[in-house]
């Protein structure tokens, strides 16, 4: 009798346990939708003055955007951004398979040379890519980056209107989300680290 | 110069104590008692890599008078030009960043300049910011004197 007693407190405690397991624990994530309007592959040069080709970028989970050196308060501001996105990553030990990518829809200014200068002061591990005007444009279009020049501004520099979302790429180069710069930069991270 | 003098100050007493003269000092360099109070405070600029010429700086400004006050511009060694700028949005849902020719601040009002906003746009650094260093900039209003004050530099 003791022993049954004993055998139904375990059974009871076992159902607590699994119970207390599955009502506090956190929901499985659905994955991210794949947008299958944007991306595929494209050329152009990087900040070394060499050939790029999306191809290069398989395998790694990718935060990519769009700007221009020139950009004094957006572009900064993402890449400060994105780049605190990045330590926090790389200080978790998550940053291995993780790449950041830039790309200018100023190649005129944004030589290789310039990209160099510009984003090495980020991080150095940030690719950063140019080209001529019809590259440019064709990424541009494949992404849908909203860029024109409107002008100069009072000092003589070209001012572009400009869209201004973060992507987050998966391992297969798809578009699986769009970020605003302003995004949290912890939802980016909970999304990265479910395409990991 | 009342700019200096400011800046002198806020170096050598610390933010809170600096913060207080600054909103003093022009009074007193006007010699009159009934101008507008302004508060202003989140003072900082955009630290950018050496390569890049241009910045831009973020604050916040209250009114705590009855009187509107209105930002004309602002002065600064560090930079060639400044200019009062904001990120406007487009119909097509770009942003383009529009020069302003003043910024009204409306009595009991604040009036935030911020990333993806208002902004001071300096044009041509003279040289490249430390991050973390403080540079002084003058706020120019329509019925006060300049407000000189420490803006930090930061990411």
């Amino acid at each position: 009798m003791k022993k049954l007693v004993l055998m139904a407190v375990a059974v009871m405690l076992i159902l607590a346990a699994v119970v207390a397991w599955e009502t506090t624990r956190e929901p499985a994530r659905e994955p991210l939708p794949v947008n299958t309007r944007m991306g595929g592959d494209f050329t152009m040069t990087d900040q070394r003055g060499e050939a790029f080709h999306s191809d290069a970028l398989k395998g790694q989970v990718v935060l990519l955007f769009f700007g221009f050196t020139h950009c004094p308060d957006i572009c900064p501001a993402t890449m400060a951004r994105m780049t605190q996105l990045y330590k926090n990553l790389e200080a978790a030990g998550q940053a291995d398979d993780v790449q950041m990518v830039f790309i200018t829809f100023d190649p005129e200014r944004d030589t290789p040379e310039h990209l160099s200068q510009y984003l090495t002061w980020f991080h150095e591990d940030i690719i950063g890519l140019t080209g001529s005007e019809e590259q440019v444009e064709q990424v541009a279009k494949q992404f849908g980056v909203v860029f024109m020049p409107v002008g100069e501004d009072s000092q003589g520099g070209v001012e572009f209107a400009h869209s201004d979302f973060v992507y987050l790429l998966d391992r297969e180069s798809r578009v699986r989300k769009l970020y605003p710069v302003d995004a949290d930069l912890k939802e980016m991270q909970d999304d990265l680290l479910t395409l990991l | 110069m009342i700019c200096l003098r400011c800046f002198d100050r806020v170096r050598a007493l610390g933010p809170l104590l600096a913060l207080s003269l600054a909103v003093l000092a022009p009074l007193s360099h006007a010699g009159e008692i009934d101008e507008p109070e302004l508060l202003i405070d989140n003072m900082w600029l955009r630290a950018v890599p050496p390569v890049s010429s241009n910045t831009a700086g973020y604050f916040s400004v209250t009114n705590t008078s009855d009187e509107p006050v209105t930002l004309l511009g602002f002065s600064t060694d560090i930079a060639a030009a400044g200019e009062l700028h904001t990120m406007a949005p487009q119909d097509d849902g770009t942003r383009r960043m529009q020069r302003l020719p003043d910024v009204p601040v409306p009595a009991g009002e604040t009036v935030h300049f911020a990333p993806g906003g208002h902004h001071l746009m300096l044009f041509r650094l003279t040289r490249p910011l430390e991050e973390g260093e403080q540079v002084e900039l003058c706020l120019e209003f329509d019925v006060t004197a300049p407000y000189c004050l420490p803006f930090e530099v930061r990411r």
